[in-house]
């Protein structure tokens, strides 16, 4: 009678034993994309990897030997660089390349994650020729096999966005070509999932943005837009759309930052207007490329893959008992601007604090605000983790006048033509890396 | 816009009174006479000297012959504030607020047995919370300095039902102004950092708005009396301008954009408060030299919802910052030894309770419970009393919990040292 008392006691306390379950940081490792590997304006640089993600989850969680690939500046690729506002903004890269300070370390990296991997690439790729996996693996293995022969006991699982961020960089939405097939993700998704987790450690995945927000296709707007007042031109009451491979560009149709360099030449503007294009004999002549303009038709089928593919990380999430953060509601909830102690942050291109020069990765304060989303998951799945404090990312004790960054200038458009040609060389369709 | 005499002189008094810094939760002052001070506020049941007007109203009726009693008190208040992660973190700022001295003065006239009529110039709500170092004080984009200053003048007439029963009424015609500064923050394109682009000062004229104020107190019996008194909420529309002065950046082209987006000299600007009713009760009782009395008072904050800020054809610059205050109680005890004819001593204790849910305690407002602890000391004569009256007023820690609605988070610390001086006569 006594003793089924306490076999009754001991089944009673056992939820409560697992709700207080706490999250073994010891090893961490982290499996990812340029997201997670602290990718900023273009290029993968120490200064902006010191504060990735990972980085700050185990800062927080006091990890020791964290060890990253790091890169010296300014980086690989070089940084992209605003050289001025007025009359046109202008970014370039920095002259020169950095080059690897940690090729030597004789295990495998904490910080997996490489620029322009795909989920598929994470389970099967080894090396790309002498990029940025080759700089990363050394030759070890996989990221997930790397991984695994760490031993980890806490992973973080951040991949799949170049599984659909190549259509949106490359102006294309193609099923198997600049997207992975939805079954295809499913299934590496769940191989993934499942050798983390059979490494017994605690496996913290996130889902996918939706890449058809970024401010690298909302920045550029349809229309001709005014240099000097950077509103639209009116002619007779009307805005004037630019012309993109058929012609005038319908307004659901979005432009990318890939266009600006092409604008600042006349290309897609109409010549009625003194731009260079026009259709003769029914051929468009000077009209933006088709790998910068994205269509109605191709933003609803980005926009699909990526709500497939989230609710494929969801599921199979859910199954094998591993949270999700979720950066797509997160991205969402910042379009709108976001107060931090009264500054409002936001998305919009150089102006909002978010995003980062290449229009597409966050800045240092953007990713510093991701890993408070990270670690709002962690604790409500047994970790006890200090929020990152945004203070030294906002520099706002600091004061004074800010000092406008020096380098290498030369001229160029909004994102130089070189510029925007290495974002797609890493970025690039997924079926080509 | 007020430009008739009767204004332009009490905008010079408010000029030099200076009224100022809540001593009590919310932007509520409760120094309204060195005697009532004494007795930790808890004067509704009593209301024997011409402070009645602001305590209870009914109380007036019972003063005999022609009465005045002035004072001021000087309050100094303090706070400070540790930051959390994730912002600002782990800074800590301090408040830089000076003495400020908000005056009383009351005059009571009977005219009968029955009948008797009173005017009153007191402090009854007021705030100043100011930052040190606006330069770098990590809130400085929310508010780095906030004054409402501002005062009653309270014309009232009391009347005795019977002998031991008298009620009142008045009018409460408030004149108040506001002053709020802030910086405003642009992201340096270059950096990728924050800057100051611009200090905004919004000031307003001195606005007004008119309320009422009743009251009953009764005499049960030789030594027990009760009182009751309420004071409507006061809605004031303000109207002032907000002017920008531009910061260098250190960076020409910035600067250069930012000339064109930062209003230049100053915009007609808006704003309203709803100044909280209040409705006290009180109960009194004599034993010999021993006076106690014990009072509740209720102040409908839920009216402070928003403190909307409109600056003329400029939606982007405009806000409603939410403070969505909740009604809040105070409780008083307050006790009196008669050490003979002339001298007593007061003694005292008061729990304040905020209004402000956590989202809103912020640099603007940092809101928090008060304990309260009164001295007192008084002394009579045939026709002169002075009293005097110092309050400690402690906080304690008030947390943001997180949620603050600007997320600005952390712990704020408040005190404040007060004393009051109040002198009588009697014609």
């Amino acid at each position: 009678m006594r003793n089924r008392f306490l076999l009754a006691a001991a089944v009673l306390a056992l939820p409560s034993l697992a709700g207080a379950q706490t999250i073994n940081f010891g090893t961490y490792v982290s499996v990812g994309d340029s997201l997670a590997a602290g990718f900023v304006s273009g290029s993968l640089v120490q200064t902006h990897q010191a504060t990735s993600v990972p980085a700050l989850l185990a800062r927080q969680a006091a990890v020791a030997d964290f060890q990253q690939p790091l890169v010296s500046t300014p980086g690989i690729p070089s940084e992209l660089q605003l050289v001025s506002l007025v009359p046109t903004p202008t970014l370039v890269r920095i002259t020169g390349q950095g080059r690897p300070l940690n090729l030597a370390l004789p295990r495998p990296y904490n910080n997996l994650a490489v620029p322009g991997a795909t989920l598929i690439d994470s389970l099967q790729r080894v090396s790309d020729g002498g990029g940025l996996h080759d700089l990363i693996l050394r030759g070890q293995g996989t990221q997930i096999q790397q991984a695994v022969a760490l031993r980890p006991t806490f992973v973080t699982l951040w991949i799949g966005n170049n599984d659909v961020l190549g259509a949106a960089v490359g102006g294309r939405a193609i099923d198997g070509v600049t997207l992975t097939p939805t079954p295809a993700f499913r299934a590496a998704y769940a191989a993934a999932v499942a050798t983390l987790k059979a490494t017994g450690a605690t496996v913290i995945a996130a889902n996918l943005p939706d890449v058809t927000s970024i401010a690298f296709v909302n920045t550029v707007p349809p229309v001709v837009v005014n240099p000097a007042t950077q509103s639209p031109v009116v002619v007779n009451g009307q805005t004037v759309p630019l012309f993109g491979p058929g012609g005038p560009l319908p307004s659901s149709s979005k432009v990318t930052l890939g266009a600006s360099a092409l604008l600042a030449q006349g290309i897609g503007i109409p010549a009625a207007i003194g731009g260079r294009a026009a259709i003769v004999n029914g051929v468009c002549q000077n009209c933006l490329p088709d790998e910068v303009v994205l269509d109605a038709s191709e933003l609803s089928i980005i926009t699909a893959h990526v709500d497939a593919n989230n609710a494929a990380i969801r599921e199979i999430c859910a199954a094998a008992n591993v949270p999700v953060v979720d950066i797509n509601g997160f991205l969402r909830s910042t379009s709108a601007g976001i107060s931090v102690g009264g500054i409002n942050l936001s998305t919009s291109f150089l102006t909002g604090g978010l995003v980062s020069y290449d229009g597409v990765h966050p800045t240092d304060i953007g990713y510093a605000l991701v890993a408070n989303e990270w670690i709002r998951v962690i604790n409500e799945n047994g970790g006890h983790l200090e929020p990152v404090d945004l203070q030294p990312f906002l520099k706002v004790a600091a004061g004074g006048p800010a000092v406008a960054a020096a380098g290498a200038r030369e001229p160029g458009a909004v994102l130089s033509l070189e510029a925007y040609a290495s974002l797609r060389e890493i970025f690039g369709p997924v079926n080509q890396r | 816009m007020y430009t008739s005499r009767p204004v332009a002189l009490a905008a010079f008094l408010l000029a030099a009174a200076a009224p100022g810094p809540a001593s009590a939760a919310g932007f509520a002052l409760f120094e309204q006479g060195a005697r009532g001070m004494g007795f930790a506020g808890a004067f509704t049941a009593q209301a024997n000297d011409p402070s009645a007007i602001f305590h209870n109203v009914g109380g007036v009726a019972f003063l005999k012959g022609t009465q005045v009693y002035v004072g001021d008190t000087r309050v100094a208040p303090h706070f400070d504030f540790d930051g959390a992660a994730p912002f600002p973190g782990p800074v800590t700022e301090e408040s830089d607020i000076a003495a400020q001295f908000p005056p009383s003065a009351y005059v009571t006239h009977s005219f009968s047995e029955r009948f008797a009529a009173g005017l009153g110039f007191n402090v009854p709500f007021g705030l100043e919370s100011t930052w040190s170092n606006p330069d770098q004080f990590t809130g400085r984009y929310i508010s780095t300095k906030a004054q409402l200053h501002g005062f009653s003048i309270n014309p009232v007439l009391s009347y005795k039902v019977s002998p031991r029963v008298a009620i009142g009424a008045g009018l409460d015609y408030r004149l108040a102004s506001v002053t709020l500064e802030r910086r405003v923050p642009v992201i340096n394109p270059f950096t990728q950092s924050v800057v100051d682009a611009a200090a905004v000062t919004l000031e307003s004229e001195t606005n007004s708005g008119v309320g009422f104020n009743v009251g009953l107190l009764a005499k049960l019996g030789d030594t027990v009396s009760v009182g009751a008194s309420y004071r409507s909420k006061v809605g004031i529309d303000f109207e002032g301008t907000s002017s920008f002065v531009q910061i260098p950046t250190g960076n020409a082209q910035l600067d250069a954009i930012l000339r064109t987006r930062v209003p230049q000299g100053s915009l007609g600007t808006t704003t309203h408060i709803d100044f909280p009713a209040i409705a006290s009760v009180g109960i009194a009782k004599v034993w010999n030299k021993w006076t106690v009395e014990g009072d509740v008072n209720w102040y409908g904050w839920s009216s402070f919802g928003q403190l909307p800020i409109t600056l003329e054809g400029r939606p982007d610059l405009s806000e409603v910052v939410e403070e969505n205050y909740d009604d809040a109680f105070q409780f008083r005890v307050g006790l009196e030894r008669a050490l003979n004819e002339a001298w007593s001593v007061r003694g005292g204790y008061f729990f304040d309770q905020s209004p402000a849910p956590a989202e809103s305690v912020s640099p603007l407002l940092p809101d928090a419970d008060r304990n309260g602890f009164a001295l007192g000391l008084g002394w009579k004569g045939a026709r002169w009393r002075a009293d005097a009256a110092s309050w400690l007023v402690l906080s304690p820690d008030r947390s943001t919990e997180g949620v603050n609605s600007d997320d600005y988070n952390g712990t704020y610390k408040g005190s404040a040292f007060t004393f009051g001086l109040s002198v009588g006569y009697t014609f």
